[in-house]
């Protein structure tokens, strides 16, 4: 039967003008959609190309001043190997490259930075990580590869597979098929295998394609993501398959079908933002302001005491008396004081945020739209997770860049050419959490397995099948 | 006659399970939405004027102080929080809502609270706007779909039209049995909002309501045109979802794109090099031996026909301060005003591809009503940014009355940090919001006459 089956369905789509529609529609809108993503990563590039051209500039001025001193001359301008001057002025350019993997999802990459100037001017609390962008931009979204395959991809299956039974059923021809020795759901499961396995053959034909137009190199991320794709896709024939079974006419199917795209892809995720953000409510950011204001204030007043508290717990700092209590002394020491006091303050919205990941990382398997757009903007490298971790690695850099100047200050030295080699940079490491997009493929194909097997259980059930 | 089909037609849709189920989904989600709106809101509210006064506070606090410092160490203007964000917080979520005002820099908003929100947060929020924009269009396809095609398929229109009913007369009465619960659930929607909202005009929240009744209106007549089209419900429900989908949700993301694609912003690295750039071109206030600075001390001497600085009636480095200040605020101004050039053909992209769907230009009135748009945003900058460059003004002044060239220790009296005005945000008038939006309005309007237009042209159809 399974071989009857298969070539009548090949027959029946071949006939179909939808199949070819189909497939237009569906690399046209894989082709903008990877144009759009190409489009982002190559101004990502280009950005990041002027911050390290720029940044090379101040550096080069630096350390051509170096190598005047190294060579005996006394330039004009050798104050700017001062330690003050190479820790605030020169700084150190951060940056966190764009993966290829994110033509496929801009995610989160529209509302953050990639490239920021580490100074020892700049303290935890004002360090901004946001770009510049029109927030009208923000607000609509991109139409990037997710969005077609997260919000449309399922549509069109839904389009492809609500009558597949209940046509049967409406045309009467259920009955004929009923008279035969079959299991009827067992029938439409092999149908919707057959489409399923059509829908993948176009998809993935047209994601080849846009992928070889934009240029994505193989890796194992971009397998994963095709494994991805296919158990988003096996999720909603499942559900289809089930809504059949239980459907009783075509025009139902398909409202109660389009019911629960609406319900899955656009209410589910919104309403799980709104309960962890009423659940793990950020403390205020304005009162912030005014709370570091008044921590900075109090410090400055006592820049001799902490100065002087400072090299207490510091003794090798005390090179010679008479340089240690400079302006310069003291305000490094404050603001290494600053930071310890402001750590516990802001690290409150860093576990208040990830308090809210975890959570919708728990709650994320209520809804299929939500396991695959974190599974590919994870891969794609463009998730908060992403984000975050970028954020705290710029943190930790920071402290370090500052503390590596701390002896040069407090002994008054300026840099020489062997310093500027030595100096710490940054490399963004991604943390590759393989298991968790691992998780959600399987938990896809999971949640598909126990729909189909719900349907086939339903096989014979009273009031089920009215043929 | 209109009257006899619109009254069936409502009854028939209250029987239909569907119905029933679509509207309490949306009362639900709707009221979970406003109520959870108002909570924040006033969570919000409270904690923006509670920052505000602290503020002004810690301002004050600095009592008798050298006027230069108390400029360095600055102050904050907030952006106020609008009674009718309650219903669309429009852009808020991906703009600051505080500037921090110093001397010598203008500062971005900053506190981005989409910052805060995991990624999630770009799926949408809970908020009413999402219910206007998106929940309720589905509703009216929901019930509205079948509404003539099913007349076709069962074959009863032949028994209404022998009832002596024009095709017109029968459509208008669908339209309007179709539209009433639609308008009743979103009036209800609307006065609940109006009952929690404080100290909010009437003519702005009016005129919101007005808006989205003709988005409504406009999307019922496009979910009649097709139920008359088709003869199959399954086909017109399939082709108006994907109408909906195409309007509300790709081309807003497709505007969105492109115009990033053909006006890109600069990253905000490039704006602060370029800005640092082109002040540096120019007089720092700090600096006394740069070149601008010299030529401003010739100038300041033939001008008052002095030989020696000391011999000016005032202190030149605060003139020199206050200079330096102005030459800083114009090149702030010119990189900003670029930005906006920038922004202006962004806006202009939008509003040509508005002809596209009726979702934009309702969606940007609403924010405009709502003050919850970019407009009102860089409003709001350029504001903080006056008033910034009033509150040097002030303190350099102070400076150069009473202090002594060289003088680092003088301390102005306290009363000067009282003299710096608060910081107060007015709104645009609402004719100027009208007036902003015209385009915007009119594309609405064309869209309505259009939608209309076509619902005449499918009545002479079934």
């Amino acid at each position: 039967m399974v071989a009857q089956n298969i070539r009548h369905e090949i027959r029946l789509l071949s006939r179909n003008q939808w199949f070819v529609s189909l497939t237009i529609v569906l690399i046209t809108l894989c082709l903008y959609a990877g144009y759009n993503g190409q489009n982002h990563f190559e101004k990502r590039q280009i950005d990041q190309q002027q911050a390290i051209s720029s940044q090379e500039v101040k550096e080069n001025e630096v350390r051509e001043v170096a190598l005047a001193v190294n060579q005996g001359e006394e330039p004009k301008n050798a104050n700017v190997l001062s330690p003050t001057n190479v820790a605030m002025r020169r700084g150190s350019l951060a940056i966190m490259p764009a993966n290829e993997m994110s033509k496929l999802a801009v995610g989160q990459s529209d509302l953050y930075t990639h490239q920021l100037t580490i100074s020892a001017r700049e303290d935890l609390a004002t360090l901004s990580f946001n770009e510049l962008s029109n927030p009208v931009q923000l607000l609509f979204g991109n139409f990037d590869l997710t969005f077609v395959l997260t919000y449309l991809i399922p549509l069109i299956i839904i389009a492809f597979t609500y009558n597949l039974r209940s046509q049967e059923l409406e045309s009467g021809r259920l009955k004929l098929l009923a008279s035969n020795p079959i299991r009827t759901n067992l029938w439409l499961l092999q149908r919707f295998v057959i489409r399923y396995f059509s829908l993948a053959l176009i998809l993935t034909g047209s994601l080849v394609i846009t992928i070889l137009w934009i240029g994505i190199p193989l890796s194992s991320e971009l397998f994963t993501f095709f494994l991805l794709v296919y158990a988003y896709m096996a999720v909603w024939f499942s559900i289809s398959f089930l809504a059949n079974i239980l459907g009783k006419s075509s025009s139902k199917n398909a409202v109660s079908l389009i019911s629960i795209w609406i319900l899955l892809v656009l209410v589910t995720p919104t309403v799980i933002n709104q309960t962890v953000n009423i659940a793990y409510p950020m403390p205020s950011r304005v009162a912030l302001l005014n709370e570091i204001r008044e921590t900075k204030k109090e410090l400055s007043k006592e820049q001799d005491k902490v100065l002087d508290e400072y090299l207490r717990n510091h003794p090798e700092l005390i090179k010679n008396e008479g340089n240690s209590s400079g302006y310069w002394q003291g305000y490094f020491a404050s603001q290494e004081l600053l930071e310890k006091t402001l750590e516990p303050i802001v690290n409150r919205y860093d576990q208040q945020l990830i308090k809210q990941q975890n959570s919708v990382n728990s709650w994320r398997f209520l809804s299929p739209a939500i396991l695959f757009q974190d599974g590919s903007t994870q891969l794609a490298g463009t998730s908060s997770n992403d984000y975050n971790e970028f954020k705290s690695s710029i943190k930790e850099f920071s402290f370090i860049w500052r503390e590596h100047f701390i002896p040069y200050v407090f002994s008054n030295k300026s840099l020489e050419l062997s310093d500027l080699q030595s100096l710490p940079t940054y490399q963004f490491a991604k943390n590759q959490d393989g298991l968790h997009v691992g998780l959600n493929i399987i938990s896809l194909f999971i949640i598909s397995a126990a729909l189909i097997g719900r349907g086939l259980m339903l096989e014979g059930v009273k009031g089920l099948t009215r043929l | 006659m209109i009257l006899h089909v619109a009254k069936k037609e409502m009854k028939e849709i209250a029987r239909t399970g569907q119905f029933k189920w679509m509207l309490a989904l949306v009362i639900l989600l709707g009221a979970i939405a406003i109520f959870i709106s108002h909570m924040q809101w006033q969570d919000k509210n409270e904690q923006r004027q509670l920052a505000d006064e602290n503020a002004k506070e810690l301002w004050l606090a600095q009592g008798s102080v050298n006027p230069h410092n108390a400029a360095h160490y600055g102050t904050y203007a907030f952006k106020p929080q609008f009674p009718l964000s309650l219903i669309d917080p429009g852009v808020e979520k991906f703009t600051g809502v505080s500037i921090f005002l110093e001397a010598h820099s203008r500062n971005e908003a900053d506190m981005v609270a989409a910052a805060d929100q995991t990624g999630l947060s770009r799926f949408g929020d809970l908020t009413p706007d999402f219910i206007l924009l998106f929940i309720i269009p589905l509703m009216i396809i929901a019930i509205g779909h079948n509404t003539i095609s099913k007349e076709k398929e069962l074959g009863t229109i032949m028994i209404i039209k022998t009832q002596g009913i024009s095709n017109a007369q029968f459509i208008i009465g669908k339209w309007v049995g179709n539209f009433t619960p639609i308008a009743l659930i979103t009036t209800a929607l609307f006065l609940l909002a109006a009952l929690l909202l404080e100290a909010f005009d009437w003519k702005l929240l009016a005129t919101m309501w007005l808006i989205y009744m003709a988005y409504f209106a406009i999307i019922n007549s496009i979910t009649l045109v097709v139920s008359s089209l088709t003869s199959n419900s399954g086909i017109s429900l399939v082709s108006l979802l994907a109408i909906w989908i195409v309007s509300c949700l790709a081309i807003p993301k497709v505007a969105s794109s492109y115009t990033n694609n053909q006006y890109p912003y600069p990253t905000r690295q490039e704006f602060e090099i370029a800005v640092a750039e082109d002040k540096k071109k120019g007089l720092d206030g700090h600096d006394p031996w740069n070149e601008a600075s010299k030529k401003l001390e010739e100038e300041t001497l033939k001008a008052y026909n002095v030989n020696k600085l000391d011999e000016l009636p005032f202190n030149f480095d605060a003139l020199r301060m206050q200079k330096g200040e102005e030459h800083e605020a114009a090149v702030y101004f010119e990189h900003n005003e670029k930005l906006k050039e920038i922004n202006k053909k962004q806006t202009k992209v939008y509003q040509s591809l508005a002809f596209l769907s009726p979702f934009l230009p309702t969606r940007f009135v609403s924010m405009s009503l709502a003050k919850t748009d970019y407009g009102t945003h860089w409003d709001f900058a350029d504001k903080a940014e006056k008033h910034r460059i009033e509150m040097q003004r002030i303190l350099n002044d102070n400076l150069a009355q009473n202090s002594k060239r060289g003088q680092r220790d003088y301390k102005a009296d306290a009363s000067l940090l009282q003299q710096v005005p608060d910081f107060h945000f007015e709104l645009p008038a609402f004719e100027d919001v009208v007036n902003d939006n015209k385009s915007n309005l009119l594309i609405l309007m064309a869209w309505l006459f259009a939608s209309s237009g076509l619902l005449f042209f499918a009545s002479t159809r079934i």
